[in-house]
């Protein structure tokens, strides 16, 4: 019967330690996640010669995108 | 303790009636959430005159078998407050102290065995129900386990706390689970269903 206890014991704290392994996943993926946004976000606008939020290169004129897409 | 078929039916008489008792007093904390969730309850058929019916069905309860039921009943009430530990409850006292209070009063009535069987089956039994209901909570936004922990979490939990009570009492856990197949089963066919049930699992089916 002491075995029921034990097993029931280890089962508690694997669930535990499944969960903090869980919580703290998350918390590293949420930083690799702000670290890599703006990257991709810098490459799509690159690539795409438009904002990849707000798509905002269809309302400026030829010469105004291109301005933009220089960044001056 | 439980040698002959008649202690056998009295124990199972008793887990029956307090479980029907819990569930029965759940559903009129429930009632709109249930009524939300488009059923409609022995709770909501019966307003007001739910809990004083309740209160027979438990007294029936410890007629048969004093310490099972006592055990069950306050063990339910112990979990019962572990969603929202922190809350004031309408004694001024905030919730895990209740808890306390309950756990210790389920001591010194039935042992420690007892008390600690109550807390462990009640708590399975508690989580195995947020487990079926996880998609119907997640729509209604009533505080479940599985969404809080996660399944893997709350699988492991239930089955810790299952050989945590076959520890401390064998008999009362085996008949304890055919009683709540059997109060699931009441309860299904006292619950009437005010929309089509949709049987799509819903934004959460790849909850984990």
């Amino acid at each position: 019967m002491v075995a029921s206890l034990v097993i029931g014991l280890v089962l508690l704290l694997v669930a535990l330690s499944y969960h903090a392994g869980r919580r703290a996943g998350f918390k590293s993926g949420r930083q690799v996640g702000r670290a890599e946004a703006p990257l991709l976000l810098r490459m799509r606008y690159q690539l795409d010669a438009r904002c990849p939020i707000c798509d905002d290169s269809e309302g400026l004129a030829g010469e105004e995108a291109e301005r933009e897409r220089c960044g001056s | 303790m439980y040698g002959s078929w008649l202690d056998l039916a009295r124990l199972f008489g008793a887990l029956l009636l307090a479980g029907l008792a819990v569930k029965w007093m759940d559903d009129v904390l429930d009632v709109d959430y249930d009524l939300c969730q488009g059923q409609r309850t022995l709770a909501a058929r019966f307003g007001r005159a739910a809990l004083p019916y309740a209160m027979v069905v438990m007294a029936c309860a410890v007629a048969l078998a004093e310490a099972p039921a006592i055990a069950a009943f306050l063990g339910a009430y112990a979990v019962g407050m572990f969603a929202r530990p922190l809350e004031r409850l309408p004694s001024q006292l905030p919730a895990w102290a209740e808890s306390l209070i309950a756990l210790g009063l389920c001591a010194l009535i039935v042992g420690w065995r007892g008390a600690l069987w109550a807390t462990s089956f009640m708590l399975a039994v508690d989580w195995l129900d947020d487990l079926v209901d996880r998609f119907r909570d997640a729509e209604t936004g009533q505080w479940n386990a599985v969404i809080r922990f996660g399944v893997v979490e709350v699988l492991l939990t239930i089955l810790g706390a299952m050989a945590v009570a076959i520890f401390s009492e064998v008999v009362w856990s085996l008949v304890g689970l055919v009683a709540l197949a059997a109060v699931n089963v009441v309860s299904e066919t006292t619950t009437s269903k005010l929309v089509p049930e949709d049987r799509g699992e819903g934004p959460w089916s790849r909850l984990s």
